[in-house]
């Protein structure tokens, strides 16, 4: 695929909402959940697991 | 290959977590003895009756509050299906197949473990509570899998 | 350079949107079908479990609770995948790699055939209670020797198929020294490679061990070395319905979102990781077993962390491909932006229930490879649970989410509005019904409730019956969970019906990202498959030599067969 011809499309675009599109914060926000979510899991059962010994 | 400012604050993140539950497992196993069942003896699964460990299987006495469980898992029940410990003793089951792969399971412990013919595998647990606990096979032996269980008296004193 | 991540202001179809091949179209469509009866089929055995561990029914004396589950295990876990992957895979390489030469389709058509009696074989030797062996076949309990012969010829003609989509992916390749491979071959390719050599651990136990001895020719069996290589392959079959679930994610979701995909490198550095890492890891289903010694099994569970890293890598890529689309079209806020992905629309809706629903499987898996944590959860209805959220929901759904368009492209049919509000509900329906049954499960299992298991109180044990009376932690929840599960299979067989055979015909896009952005840039060493397979290789002699070395040499005397017991 030709690279110049993509960027001819893209720069059309990119002036359209600039200070905003290249965040991320949402994804970081919701990767940070997935992790949180993992570790609460993982220590419950841990703990779990202690309990029992 | 351009890794975003935030994916490298999440794979630090997550990696460490990893890491973190790595570490965490590994000091309680190699350090405090909390082992994963992986006991190494190996039998006659077609001859325990020639067996010196399990040609008698039963309960034994070690010292004053712990005892060894000697257990035969077999299609669909184990030999004996009933012990009996008094509140807090340490039982430390040693237990083999006389034909399939069983499971020993005491549900709401950690003892749950793989019964394969051919191995004999270990586990133990101190039994603070008095009660009736129930033990079953919780892998698939046959038809009569769901029937295969067994007790364990604990009694007060 | 700035990098834009919409697609849909302009036409990049431009290049008109190349349908696949009818020839090839046909050998794709074959799979969908046979996957959709093993389907709706599986669901009904789903459905009696469920009702009958609840104590809700009693199963008549000629039908078994554990030929049903056989049955259940056999037709979803590995025939409706493994069909619904070819499939896939036909189409999709036809697609961006150009029309099979007629060759390679009839190796296909071969391989298609070959998969097919071994499933009609084994379908009717679970039906005749001559296998109720489960889907994991565990010696010594045996079951008849056509039965192992019949999964075999499963594997055997995958390979078949396999060496037809490979072939055709090395064509292009040749042909095009300079140019990296696009990413659904690559893609492929390294989920065929995964498949082929994790294969040759179930082939080995199967053809070496446990057809010989079903058939008498020899009279033992060392169960534990069965055992560990059935588990060698066991584990990168999971990678083998994940992996094609992650290239909807990676490759038809951002198309269907009006987005790119944005990084190739990194999408083919995650398959990379799954090739190299979802194999040396067999031992985390062994961990409460004997015969293996802690180290190696520490060894296995260390390597098994490791593969999680390409998932991690994965959540990010899909979820910032979905940031960075909405806020081109105009989405605003932190989280604002959300509303502008297009929730009505089944071939993405469907798909991102099924990503929500991997953030608990994922942490169930996490957990249920924690070593000695592991004895928590071993074979209780954790498990159950947990593999009904990645199997039975995030890959199912994905593949759902494919299906509503692959199905009428391959049949040159309308995908209609109708089959797209179908589709919404059914996923609802899913969602709700696995959140009881799963749910339930996952609870029933901390406190002990076993895995395959008939309807059982043992002798009306405290313990037991706590598994019937719980508020939502109850076998009844299962079985509520069940039957709204069946009603969204049913809603499914019926959009499968729809789309094959009633929509109206017209043509249906093939929804697929363009190459992203940084393709031409793509390293080459992520292309030089002699050296993955090589690293790979190398990791699996180091996680299994000696552990397998010590399987042989110290085998305790033999098991024979155990085959009374199953009837
Ligand atoms: C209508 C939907 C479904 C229902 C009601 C259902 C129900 C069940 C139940 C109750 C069990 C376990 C019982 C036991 O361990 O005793 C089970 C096992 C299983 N299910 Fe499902 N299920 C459904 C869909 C699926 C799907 C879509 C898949 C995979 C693609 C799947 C794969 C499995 C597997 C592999 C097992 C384990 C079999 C074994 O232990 O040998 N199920 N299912
Ligand atoms: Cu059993
Ligand atoms: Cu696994």
């Amino acid at each position: 695929m030709g690279k110049s011809n993509l960027e001819m499309k893209t720069s059309t675009i990119t002036t359209k909402n600039k200070e905003d599109h290249s965040s991320l914060k949402g994804t970081l926000y919701f990767v940070l959940f997935v992790g949180s979510f993992i570790l609460v899991s993982w220590f419950a059962v841990f703990f779990l697991y202690l309990s029992r010994i | 290959m351009h890794l975003h400012k935030y994916e490298k604050i999440w794979l630090v993140f997550g990696i460490g977590s990893l890491a973190l539950f790595l570490a965490v497992l590994g000091v309680a196993a190699f350090a405090f003895g909390h082992q994963p069942p992986s006991h190494m003896t190996t039998v006659d699964s077609q001859n325990l009756s020639e067996d010196p460990l399990f040609s008698e299987p039963g309960l034994t006495q070690i010292n004053e509050s712990t005892y060894r469980a000697t257990l035969i898992a077999q299609a669909f029940g184990y030999n004996p299906n009933k012990i009996e410990v008094p509140v807090g003793s340490t039982v430390i089951f040693e237990v083999t197949s006389a034909d399939v792969v069983h499971s020993f399971t005491i549900p709401g412990t950690n003892v749950n473990f793989m019964v394969t013919p051919g191995h004999v595998n270990m586990a133990e647990h101190t039994f603070n509570e008095p009660g009736e606990y129930l033990v079953i096979c919780n892998e698939y032996c046959g038809t009569g899998h769901h029937y295969m269980q067994m007790r364990i008296e604990v009694i007060s004193q | 350079m700035r990098q834009s991540n919409v697609v849909i202001d302009y036409k990049y179809d431009n290049e008109p949107d190349i349908s696949v091949d009818p020839r090839d179209g046909k050998l794709g469509m074959v799979h969908i079908h046979v996957a959709f009866v093993a389907f709706i089929i599986g669901v009904f055995g789903g459905l009696l479990q469920g009702l009958a561990r609840g104590g809700m029914i009693q199963l008549p004396t000629w039908l078994g609770y554990y030929q049903i589950l056989t049955a259940h295990g056999v037709l979803l876990a590995l025939v409706f995948t493994t069909f619904i992957i070819y499939g896939f895979f036909f189409a999709g390489m036809s697609k961006t790699h150009g029309t099979f030469s007629s060759r390679l389709r009839k190796t296909g058509w071969v391989g298609f055939y070959i998969m097919l009696v071994g499933t009609l074989i084994a379908t009717v030797l679970i039906l005749l209670n001559e296998a109720s062996v489960l889907y994991t076949f565990y010696v010594p309990l045996q079951g008849h020797w056509l039965f192992y012969a019949a999964l075999a010829l499963v594997i055997v003609g995958s390979w078949i198929s396999a060496v037809a989509l490979l072939t055709h992916y090395f064509k292009w390749k040749k042909a095009n020294p300079d140019k990296p491979t696009p990413l659904f071959g690559f893609m492929t390719t390294a989920t065929l490679i995964l498949w082929m050599v994790a294969g040759l651990g179930v082939a080995a136990t199967v053809l070496v061990q446990i057809l010989p001895w079903a058939l008498g020719l020899t009279s033992e069996v060392n169960v534990l070395l069965s055992r560990t290589l059935f588990w060698y392959f066991g584990h990168p079959l999971v990678y083998f319905w994940i992996m094609p679930a992650y290239m909807v994610w990676y490759l038809v979701v951002p198309k269907v979102i009006g987005g790119r995909l944005f990084s190739s490198s990194l999408a083919r550095l995650a398959f990379v990781l799954f090739l190299l890492f979802s194999i040396p890891v067999g031992f985390h289903h062994q961990l409460m077993e004997s015969g293996v010694t802690e180290f190696w099994k520490y060894v296995q569970t260390i390597l098994t962390f490791v593969v999680v890293v390409p998932s991690l890598l994965t959540a990010f890529s899909i979820f910032a491909t979905f940031e960075q689309t909405a806020r081109e079209k105009g989405g605003k806020g932190v989280i604002g932006w959300i509303k502008t992905l297009p929730w009505g629309d089944v071939r993405f809706f469907a798909p991102f229930m099924g990503m929500i629903v991997f953030i608990p499987a994922g942490a169930g898996g996490i957990i249920n490879a924690s070593f000695q944590l592991n004895s928590v959860v071993h074979n209780t209805l954790w498990v159950v649970g947990h593999f009904h959220l990645t199997v039975g929901t995030t890959v199912l759904l994905t593949f759902f989410g494919m299906a509503y368009w692959l199905i009428p492209v391959l049949t040159g049919r309308r995908f209609t509005k109708h089959a797209n509000r179908c589709g919404i509900v059914q996923t609802w329906l899913w969602v709700i019904g696995m959140f009881l049954m799963s749910g339930a499960m996952h609870i029933l299992g901390l406190f002990g409730a076993p895995r395959r298991t008939a309807y059982a109180t043992y002798g009306d044990h405290p313990q037991a019956l706590q598994w019937f009376e719980g508020i939502f932690a109850s076998h009844v929840t299962v079985a509520i969970g069940g039957v709204i599960l069946t009603a969204a299979g049913v809603l499914m067989f019926y959009n499968f019906i729809h789309l094959a055979f009633l929509a109206p015909k017209g043509h249906t896009e093939f929804p697929m990202t363009p190459d992203p952005v940084d393709t031409p840039n793509t390293p080459a060493y992520l292309e030089n498959w002699k050296l993955w397979i090589g690293i790979a290789v190398v990791l699996i002699l180091f996680a299994y030599t000696i552990p397998i070395y010590e399987m042989i040499v110290n085998a305790p005397p033999g098991s024979p067969p155990f085959n009374f017991l199953i009837k």
